[in-house]
């Protein structure tokens, strides 16, 4: 091989830093990692997804694939897959077609900040909680593309809902963040795991973080489309709402995406609220500590996460719909006015000291 | 004039900041849908909140007055888009178009 | 002399130089909104080059996040994407290209022959200095600015609303 064409000497030619090119092959790492990790959650997610709903339904779930119904996931997969890919009439086709990247590109840049442990994070921005609110923007610019492009009255008008309501809850989803924010005094994502090393923001900011903690989980909810908020594809009110015209791979997108932003939204809540990856100490108890310090961060992180998720289904399986009106009127008139009184004392404990472990 | 192509530095920021702005405001002479005129508003104002920042770096160092006035143009033009829009709806639901080309009278 | 930053430069100048080009050209409305996110994007990633991470992540948040899926409602609510925009006569068009042209023509020629002092430190971005200096109440600090556009954007919320609604003859209609 011509040694003209080595690496070093190309990179040389065009002046690029041998160091510039480790970080571009760490970040291509990065994402085949995060891509696999998103294909096994999925998996995961689903099937705990139909076991749960199951057995709080009282009945049993997918039992016939693979033991318990364990492959139920993957054959669900292959059906997707097999489908075949219907287009309508006149679509626009250049929405058409990007929408569902734009919903999962939206997840996909989310879970590069996620930090999973003290290790692995992938890109650790300054602005972190910036960075999750500006990415989530995109998936509300995918959910209307959907709708918009499929040429569909219903699925036009679900999408004029979704996004009405994904974009009113975000303001409740940020404020609740930024108590948090309040309280450490940095964006960024690490940073806000770190300082939580005494004690987890939720017991340590105590009205204020607890508050904070019920209008994210509320928020959380209503942003990921889920019932009770789920009136923008409720299955017996809109047909399917904005991915009504999608099938095969393009719908497993949207189908994917929802499930990952449930992890992510799970995730962001244990890392800010139950202490990310930090272990649960308990003041003085050193010997406690040393024994929870010996789990190691990652299972502690997916731990808090699982909990969360399992949260987010055991609502989904109980409550009933809520209609637009009063989903909206939950948000405008109830949720938003909370959340700018909880930032107001917040802002004053974090000046006169008044929290726990100062 | 190459240099400036060639290292970019504050001049080179400008004039991309110049192009777009321009290309803005061919966009709101010819543009017959009051949301197309926006649009190009949108670019203009877009074009010299670049120019801002371009100065903040390169110019006014280790002071943040560009960066802050960018902050509060990208506010402003947020402003101005949603009463805009606002004003559209309300138009629309009496006339049923939004050409400005045809919207010359007060009252039908 | 070329590195990989002058190449990240000259490709988001291209992307939004094109992007531009096709909101302004493009009859179809929701044509025109994707390319002017396209540019907003474009712009976000020339601010981290220009050292303002902040302002990246305020210009996707809002501009994008807010202003552009803003104007695709406005566009779905008015039925401006179902019927294309009409043209304007052709000697208006060259009319405007002229304008356009003689502008551009007019500041680049006073930008490249002011003597700007530059200096090549790049600005300190950091969020802490950036919340300090706009909540600075001395002389060079912004905090007025700060108050009258929180009174600003209260004004636009009500005025929005009002604006907005349906009238007594419209709901009687």
């Amino acid at each position: 091989m011509n040694a003209n064409w080595s690496l070093s000497n190309l990179t040389e030619r065009i002046n690029m830093s041998s160091v510039f090119v480790e970080q571009l092959m760490w970040v291509a790492v990065g994402l085949i990692g995060v891509v696999t990790f998103i294909s096994l959650l999925a998996l995961v997610l689903v099937y705990a997804e139909r076991k749960i709903c199951a057995h709080i339904q009282c009945r049993l779930g997918p039992m016939r694939v693979g033991w318990h119904g364990i492959l139920q996931t993957l054959a669900d997969g292959i059906k997707l897959f097999l489908k075949e890919d219907i287009i309508p009439d006149e679509a626009d086709r250049l929405l058409y077609f990007l929408a569902p990247f734009f919903c999962l590109v939206a997840t996909l840049l989310s879970l590069l900040v996620i930090p999973l442990s003290p290790q692995v994070q992938i890109i650790d921005v300054n602005i972190g909680v910036i960075y999750l609110g500006a990415v989530s923007g995109f998936g509300i610019l995918g959910v209307i593309m959907a709708g918009w492009g499929s040429n569909n009255k219903w699925s036009a008008l679900g999408a004029m809902r979704a996004g009405a309501q994904m974009v009113s809850y975000e303001i409740s989803t940020t404020l609740s963040l930024l108590v948090i924010v309040l309280f450490v005094g940095s964006l960024q994502l690490s940073e806000i795991v770190l300082s939580q090393q005494e004690g987890w923001w939720i017991w340590r900011a105590h009205g204020v973080g607890v508050l904070a903690f019920i209008l994210l989980l509320i928020s959380s909810v209503a942003e990921l489309n889920r019932t009770p908020f789920d009136l923008a594809e409720g299955e017996s009110e809109l047909t399917a709402g904005f991915h009504t015209e999608y099938s095969g791979v393009r719908f497993s997108f949207f189908f994917l995406a929802e499930f990952i932003n449930m992890f992510i939204l799970a995730a962001m809540m244990s890392t800010f609220f139950l202490g990310g990856w930090m272990p649960f100490h308990i003041g003085q108890l050193t010997a406690f500590n040393a024994a929870m310090d010996l789990i190691p961060p990652a299972i502690w992180f997916i731990g808090k996460t699982s909990v969360m998720i399992f949260v987010f289904m055991w609502i989904r399986w109980t409550f009933p719909r809520l209609r637009v009106d009063q989903l909206m009127k939950l948000e405008w008139q109830v949720l938003m006015p909370l959340g700018f009184v909880n930032l107001f004392l917040a802002a004053i404990v974090v000046l006169t000291n008044f929290y726990f472990f100062a | 004039m190459l240099s400036i192509i060639q290292e970019p530095g504050l001049t080179y920021w400008l004039l991309l900041s110049t192009v777009l702005f321009s290309i803005g405001l061919y966009g709101f002479f010819t543009r017959t849908n009051a949301i197309g005129i926006l649009i190009s508003v949108e670019l203009m104002l877009n074009a010299a909140a670049i120019s801002f920042v371009s100065f903040n770096n390169f110019a006014v160092t280790g002071d943040l007055d560009g960066q802050i006035m960018t902050m509060f143009i990208i506010a402003v033009a947020a402003a101005e888009v949603v009463i805009g829009m606002a004003i559209f709806i309300q138009i629309f639901s009496k006339q049923r178009h939004l050409n400005v080309t045809k919207m010359n009278e007060l009252s039908r | 002399m070329y590195n990989i930053e002058t190449l990240f430069i000259y490709l988001l100048s291209i992307v939004s130089v094109l992007s531009a080009v096709l909101v302004v050209t493009q009859r179809r409305i929701i044509r025109s909104v994707s390319a002017l996110m396209m540019v907003l994007l474009v712009t976000a990633g020339m601010y981290v080059i220009l050292n303002a991470e902040f302002l990246t992540g305020v210009q996707v948040l809002v501009y994008i996040g807010g202003i552009v899926i803003l104007i695709i409602f406005a566009i779905m609510l008015t039925g401006a994407g179902k019927t294309n925009d009409d043209e304007v006569d052709t000697h208006k068009k060259l009319l405007a290209f002229a304008v356009s042209f003689l502008f551009l023509l007019c500041s680049t020629y006073a930008i490249v022959n002011t003597p700007i002092k530059t200096v090549d430190t790049g600005a300190n971005s950091s969020v802490r200095a950036l919340g300090l200096k706009l909540l600075d109440y001395s002389g060079t600090g912004h905090v007025l600015a700060f108050e009258v556009i929180s009174l600003l954007l209260l004004a636009v919320l009500i005025g929005a609303i009002v604006v907005a609604r349906k009238t007594e003859e419209a709901k009687n209609a």
